[in-house]
């Protein structure tokens, strides 16, 4: 309270600023308090009973599981910065870190989050507080394992990393097994790290609890991901990108598997077990690729949904939703773990991608795609002009380029995106009209 | 003469002693400077390094030339253009080689186990036999390149050895035929000898950062009155700082030394570059530290604010600079490292 008052006193347009970008948010009230609590949670995890006395810091997709059966409440500096730039505040700590010798085409996920604890900022505007352990890992980029190496160092306080092989294309299975055994040996040496550092035994009954409790998140919400294959989809990505994050930051797993069987119920109410496409609101179903533009929800609920174009699904979120069963051994779980976090929808090689999008076109039942040339992820930037031209081969579809970044507003520009916007769904009316003959 | 084989790398990782016991002359693919990256940039945005698209163009124009091709696991870019390649490079052997970003016993188990798989892969693909002896005759070969290059590299900071001519030495050593480069190497290291005393209008400066894989970039430094008399860059020092052990298993051999190289920039944790500029500092007097990147370059990014910072607390004076992928020799550039070495010298 006393960081957040301080914070309002320094920054009072900002924080004004922020409300207002929170508050354009198509957040419900039950959405508003989960993502409180998971911020105010990182903000009091001492004064929480022991299971909680610790704080750790994640990056994305972490299998964070681990560490939370040690008693690690996991913080997610993404899920901090993502949040910062949702309410339209991302510049000042990016602007910071600039100033620390942060190259402009460094990613500003990264950059938000580390000026934003420079400046002394709460969680809720990007900051994060030290933690008692910072664990990485670089399936999604190096960006990860260097970012939080340096938040440790600083700190002083142990650091963990996990170093994944890149699944490249034309990989086969026993190819796969080979990195599964390299990350299986990494993931024992990390309970035996967890060991060292807390002074404790590993608690393999709470793993698998914990491992079980985070594959009922991950099914919960990927059924309620399927309802949005209706027609009307039940759910755009405006809402689903804030929707996401209980899954991905496992912020308090029975509250978040309380809140999407809560969701699922209501959804199964309104639309029963029918799946089946019928006429409704969305006059284009469009796929989004890449990481969604957190400071311009606009795009999304005005400027796309004016001309009747809405994004139905999108494998950014999805990709944090592939965690499987608790198997029998704890030898089999922690392979299950591997290979969970090994191969998401977010980093596949072009293969794995093309072949994905194949299925998710008419699975989706797109008419277009939107696929964001993110300058801050490179990562996910590179292989997509591959993709787009070999899924406009095969099924004619537009395909929109959208060159800007995730976390800077800077980046973006109205005029000229609007005009190629129009373009786009000129082009999906035509394609609309040939899908139906 | 033996047949070329390409390899991607964005560090020192790739194992050239695998590829010589196979028979082939092992070829770092570098791109060309002067050559438009248009072919690549139909595949790879022009916000992505522009080093890596003219190594794709290289591949996309002279593949055929090369009995294969391998890749190194190194940056995020050039990971995922693996793929790119795969579906633009005319080749019969495309081979990706996984090396890890840690350096811990499970690690090297690991990358022991990755380079097994490309030797395997190698004697399948080429009907060859990489025998144990034909790798230790390839790592004393290797070995003895290194040592000439430490020579060679040592004359940098007394003798009048222009960077130019350091970076071609450097730059052979990756893509000439390795007896030819050892007899290359021999008359270059008399020549060198003999040269003039190290110019009294020339700075030392160590250079670290992003590789430099073209003339010009080190003519820059030249044109501004700088002497790189140390480096840690893969077509530098990391290339032959370090000896491969001789006994034992060879491809532990490799796997040990590849544990003990420079660290580049893609690899973690951060203070072990340090460690190594630091040593360098140590062993050789310079007037300052340039930490240059080429744009787009996010490992190096990631690490120059820790560099830079630690290095300005060991009390030595230090510029950060960002160039572009161009072989003109850019007078503002020049400018900044003309500031940078009054300041130093003053």
């Amino acid at each position: 309270m006393i960081k957040m008052a301080r914070f309002i006193a320094k920054n009072p347009q900002v924080f004004k600023e922020g409300i207002k970008g929170y508050l354009n948010q198509p957040l419900t009230p039950r959405m508003l308090q989960v993502l409180m609590q998971y911020i105010n949670q990182s903000k009091i995890y001492k004064l929480m009973p022991w299971k909680f006395r610790k704080f750790g810091v994640f990056t994305a997709g972490f299998p964070a599981e681990i560490p939370a059966s040690m008693g690690f409440s996991p913080g997610f500096p993404e899920a901090y910065a993502a949040l910062t730039a949702t309410a339209g505040c991302a510049v000042p700590p990016i602007e910071c870190a600039d100033s620390l010798g942060y190259g402009r085409d460094i990613c500003t996920y990264m950059k938000t989050s580390i000026g934003a604890s420079y400046l002394g900022w709460p969680e809720d505007f990007g900051g994060v507080r030290e933690a008692d352990a910072y664990f990485s890992a670089n399936f999604v980029c190096d960006t990860h394992l260097k970012w939080v190496e340096n938040e440790a160092r600083i700190h002083g306080k142990p650091y963990f990393a996990l170093d994944y092989p890149s699944v490249v294309a034309g990989e086969d299975e026993s190819r796969i097994e080979e990195y599964i055994d390299y990350l299986e040996e990494q993931l024992w040496d990390m309970i035996k790290f967890l060991e060292d550092i807390t002074g404790r035994k590993f608690d393999e009954d709470k793993f698998l609890e914990i491992v079980n409790n985070s594959y009922e998140i991950c099914q919960l919400f990927r059924q309620l991901n399927d309802y949005r294959r209706r027609f009307p989809a039940n759910r755009y990505f405006e809402w689903v990108r804030i929707f996401m994050l209980p899954m991905v930051t496992q912020w308090n797993q029975k509250d978040a598997i309380r809140f999407y069987k809560s969701e699922l119920k209501k959804a199964q109410k309104r639309y029963g077990d029918k799946m089946e496409i019928e006429p409704g609101r969305e006059k284009y179903r469009v796929l989004w690729e890449g990481i969604t533009l957190w400071y311009n929800v606009d795009l999304y609920q005005k400027v796309l949904a004016d001309k009747g174009a809405r994004i139905v699904f999108e494998p950014y979120t999805i990709s944090f939703a592939g965690r499987g069963k608790p198997q029998k051994t704890m030898k089999g779980t922690l392979r299950q773990v591997a290979r969970d976090t090994l191969i998401i929808p977010y980093t596949l090689n072009l293969d794995r991608r093309i072949e994905y999008f194949n299925k998710m076109i008419v699975d989706y039942d797109l008419d277009g795609i939107i696929m964001h040339e993110n300058h801050s992820c490179r990562p996910s930037s590179t292989g997509l002009l591959d993709l787009r031209d070999s899924l406009q081969k095969r099924w004619g579809i537009p395909v929109l380029m959208m060159n800007t970044d995730h976390c800077d507003p800077r980046a973006y520009a109205d005029g000229p995106m609007n005009t190629r916007i129009d373009g786009f769904v000129e082009l999906m009316e035509e394609y609309t009209k040939k899908k139906k003959h | 003469m033996k047949k070329k084989f390409a390899y991607y790398d964005t560090g020192h990782e790739f194992p050239e002693e695998i590829v010589m016991a196979a028979g082939f002359t092992p070829y770092k693919i570098l791109g060309d400077v002067h050559v438009s990256t248009d072919p690549a940039d139909r595949y790879v945005q022009n916000y992505i390094c522009p080093f890596s698209r003219s190594c794709l163009t290289e591949g996309m124009a002279h593949s055929q030339e090369w009995a294969g091709i391998a890749f190194c696991h190194g940056c995020d870019t050039t990971n995922n253009q693996y793929d790119i390649w795969k579906y633009h490079v005319k080749t019969d052997f495309l081979y990706w080689i996984n090396t890890p970003a840690k350096n811990d016993k499970i690690s090297r188990k690991f990358h022991s186990h990755e380079l097994r798989r490309f030797k395997e892969h190698l004697e399948k693909k080429y009907d060859v036999e990489i025998t144990d002896d034909k790798l230790k005759e390839a790592i004393k070969k290797s070995n003895k390149i290194k040592s000439l290059m430490r020579q060679l590299a040592a004359l940098r900071s007394v003798k009048d050895i222009t960077n130019e001519e350091y970076f071609l030495a450097a730059r052979k050593c990756v893509q000439m035929d390795k007896d030819e480069l050892i007899n290359d190497l021999e008359k270059t290291f008399q020549e060198w000898k003999g040269r003039p005393a190290f110019p009294k209008n020339m700075v030392p400066v160590l250079v670290t950062g992003s590789d430099i894989t073209y003339p010009e970039a080190m003519q820059i430094f030249e044109s501004a009155g700088l002497r790189v008399v140390r480096d840690d860059l893969s077509l530098g020092e990391r290339y032959f700082a370090q000896t491969i052990p001789e006994g034992g298993d060879p491809i532990e051999a490799l796997t040990i030394y590849n544990s003990r190289i420079p660290q580049p920039p893609t690899k973690i944790p951060f203070h072990v570059r340090l460690d190594y500029l630091r040593q360098c500092l140590k062993e050789t007097k310079v007037a300052g530290i340039v930490l240059q990147r080429l744009m787009f370059c996010e490992p190096n990014g990631l690490d120059f604010p820790f560099l830079s910072r630690e290095l300005k607390k060991d009390g030595y004076k230090l510029i950060v600079i960002e160039r572009e992928y161009t072989p003109t020799i850019d007078q503002q550039f020049v400018s900044r490292l003309e500031s940078f070495r009054e300041l130093i010298t003053q």
